[in-house]
C-alpha cells in the first residue's frame, strides 16, 4: 500500500517537473520579434470628443493611425471617424502592399476626397498621423499638428514637421523676411496649414527614409491635447519606465491630466513598443 | 497584460471596463467612479467649452473668424450675491440671465429670470450701447434709479439694478476707441 502511494507521488512529481521544462524552452523559442500595442484617450474639458484613433495587426504588418478633428459642434469627429475607418477599410483590402509610403500617401488622399464629400462646403477638417511598421521598418505619415515620436536609448525624437503657421513666420524670419517680433507675436501662428478636408491641400510630411527599428524602441503617435501640456522631459521619464506600452500609454495620459489645465482639449495616445 | 481590441481598433482592459471605452464615451465617465480620486478632480474643473486658453477654437490659418470675440465693454457687480465680479459685453447683442449659457452669467439672484431677463446690445457702426429689458421678464429694469419699459441709451458709468443686484457699466468702445476689423 504504502509503496504505492510513494510511486504514485515520484510519478506525478517526474511528470510535472518535465512539463515545466518543455513549457519553458518552448515558450522562449516561440517568442518571435513582436510589437505591443498600448491606447489611451480622453476628452478633456471639451464638450466632444473628436479625436479617432485605431490600431490594426495583419499580414501586411500593423498599421496605428490617430486623427484630431476640428470644426465646431459634432462635425470634428465626422471628419476624423472617416479618415480613421479609411486608413483601416484600405489597410485590411490590400494584400502585400509594395510600397507602404505610396500606401499611405494615396490613402491620404482619398480620406481627403471623402471628408470633401461630406462637408458639402461647411468648415470641416481633420489632422492625420499614421504610422505603419512591417518587417521591423517603420512608415509614417503627418498632415497637421498630431506628433509622432521615437524614443530609442532614452531619447526622445519627433519624427514629423507641424503644418502650423508658426514654422512659415520662422522661415520668413530666417530669410530675413519678417521681424522676430513679427514672427513670435503673430496672432495667426498656432492656426494650422494644413489639415484634412481642405480642397487645395498638399503639405505631407512622411517618412521618405523608413526607420528600421531596433529592440526596446517605442514609438508615440499623439494629438495636441497630450504634447502642448507636457515637457519633453515629463514624456521622456513617462516612456523610459519598462512598462508594457498599454500602461505607457496610460501613465503619459495621467500626467496630462494631473496638470489641470483649464480648457484641456482633447487628448488621445498610441504606444508601439518593440520587445524582442 | 490580457486586453481586448473591441471592432473598431481600440485596446482595453476587459477587467476594468465592461466595454470599449473609447468607442463610447459614456461609459469611460462612469467608470471612472471606480477611482474616486480621479472623478473628483473632473468635478471641479468642469467648464465645458470648445475652446482653448486664448478663449479661441482650434482654427486653419485662412478662416476668417479671429476666434477671439474682443470685449466692448464691461459690466461690473456692485451690490448683490456676486459683487465684486466682471461681466465682458461683447459687439451686438449679449443675452443676461442666470442660466449658464447666457452671454452674461449671473449666478445666484434669484430676481433675475434663467432665460434672457434682459439684452446689451453694442452696435459697432453707431457705437452706442443699449439695454433691452426682457419681453418676458417680470421684474422691472433700473437705470439709474429710473425704471425702464424699452431699448435705453447707456452712459458711462450708468447704475443698472436688475432683480437683486446693482451693476455699473463701463464701456471700452465708444468715442475714444473701436476694434478695427482685419481685413
Amino acid at each position: 500500500m504504502l509503496f504505492k502511494s510513494l510511486f504514485k507521488l515520484f510519478y506525478m512529481l517526474f511528470t510535472n517537473t518535465t512539463l515545466v521544462i518543455v513549457r519553458f524552452f518552448v515558450g522562449s523559442y516561440v517568442k518571435k520579434a513582436e510589437i505591443l500595442i498600448g491606447n489611451a484617450q480622453d476628452i478633456g474639458s471639451r464638450r466632444n470628443q473628436e479625436d479617432s484613433f485605431s490600431t490594426i495587426k495583419n499580414e501586411n504588418g500593423i498599421l496605428a493611425v490617430l486623427a484630431d478633428g476640428m470644426g465646431g459642434l459634432s462635425s470634428g469627429k465626422k471628419a476624423s471617424n472617416l479618415v480613421t475607418e479609411t486608413f483601416l477599410q484600405e489597410f485590411s483590402q490590400m494584400y502585400n502592399i509594395k510600397s507602404i509610403n505610396k500606401f499611405l500617401i494615396n490613402t491620404t488622399y482619398i480620406s481627403n476626397s471623402k471628408v470633401l464629400e461630406v462637408a458639402q462646403g461647411k468648415n470641416l477638417g481633420t489632422t492625420l498621423v499614421a504610422a505603419v511598421i512591417k518587417d521591423n521598418i517603420l512608415y509614417w505619415i503627418s498632415v497637421g499638428d498630431s506628433h509622432i515620436y521615437l524614443y530609442r536609448d532614452n531619447e526622445l525624437h519627433l519624427l514629423n514637421e507641424d503644418h502650423i503657421y508658426a514654422n512659415r513666420l520662422k522661415k520668413a524670419y530666417k530669410a530675413g523676411e519678417i521681424s522676430r517680433q513679427e514672427a513670435f507675436n503673430h496672432v495667426k501662428r498656432d492656426r494650422l496649414t494644413s489639415y484634412l478636408g481642405y480642397e487645395d491641400f498638399h503639405e505631407i510630411d512622411y517618412s521618405v527614409a523608413p526607420i528600421e527599428l531596433q529592440k526596446k524602441d517605442k514609438i508615440i503617435l499623439c494629438s495636441d491635447g497630450i504634447y502642448k501640456n507636457l515637457t519633453r522631459i515629463d514624456l521622456e521619464v513617462a516612456l523610459a519606465k519598462k512598462v508594457h506600452p498599454m500602461k505607457t500609454a496610460e501613465l503619459v495620459l495621467e500626467n496630462v491630466l494631473a496638470k489641470e489645465i483649464i480648457n484641456q482639449d482633447n487628448a488621445t495616445i498610441i504606444a508601439l513598443e518593440k520587445n524582442k | 497584460m490580457k486586453m481586448e481590441r473591441c471592432p473598431n481598433g481600440h485596446l482595453y482592459n476587459p477587467k476594468k471596463y465592461k466595454e470599449c471605452p473609447y468607442c463610447d464615451e459614456v461609459a469611460l465617465e462612469n467608470n471612472q467612479s471606480s477611482q474616486p480620486k480621479q472623478k473628483q478632480k473632473r468635478e471641479k474643473s468642469f467648464t465645458v467649452s470648445d475652446t482653448n486658453d486664448n478663449g479661441a477654437k482650434t482654427l486653419a490659418y485662412w478662416d476668417e473668424q479671429d476666434g477671439i470675440n474682443p470685449v466692448v465693454g464691461w459690466l461690473v457687480c456692485i451690490e448683490g450675491v456676486e459683487r465684486g465680479k466682471d461681466y465682458k459685453i461683447v459687439s451686438e447683442k449679449n443675452f443676461i440671465g442666470r442660466a449658464e449659457e447666457m452671454h452674461i452669467h449671473i449666478n445666484g439672484d434669484n430676481a433675475i429670470s434663467r432665460r434672457n431677463h434682459a439684452v446689451i446690445s453694442y452696435n459697432p457702426k453707431q457705437r452706442n450701447f443699449v439695454i433691452i429689458p426682457g419681453a418676458e421678464t417680470t421684474g422691472i429694469i433700473y437705470v439709474n434709479q429710473e425704471a425702464i419699459y424699452s431699448p435705453t441709451e447707456l452712459s458711462p458709468y450708468d447704475i443698472i439694478e436688475m432683480g437683486e443686484s446693482k451693476f455699473i457699466f463701463i464701456p471700452l468702445c465708444g468715442q475714444h476707441f473701436e476694434w478695427e476689423n482685419e481685413l
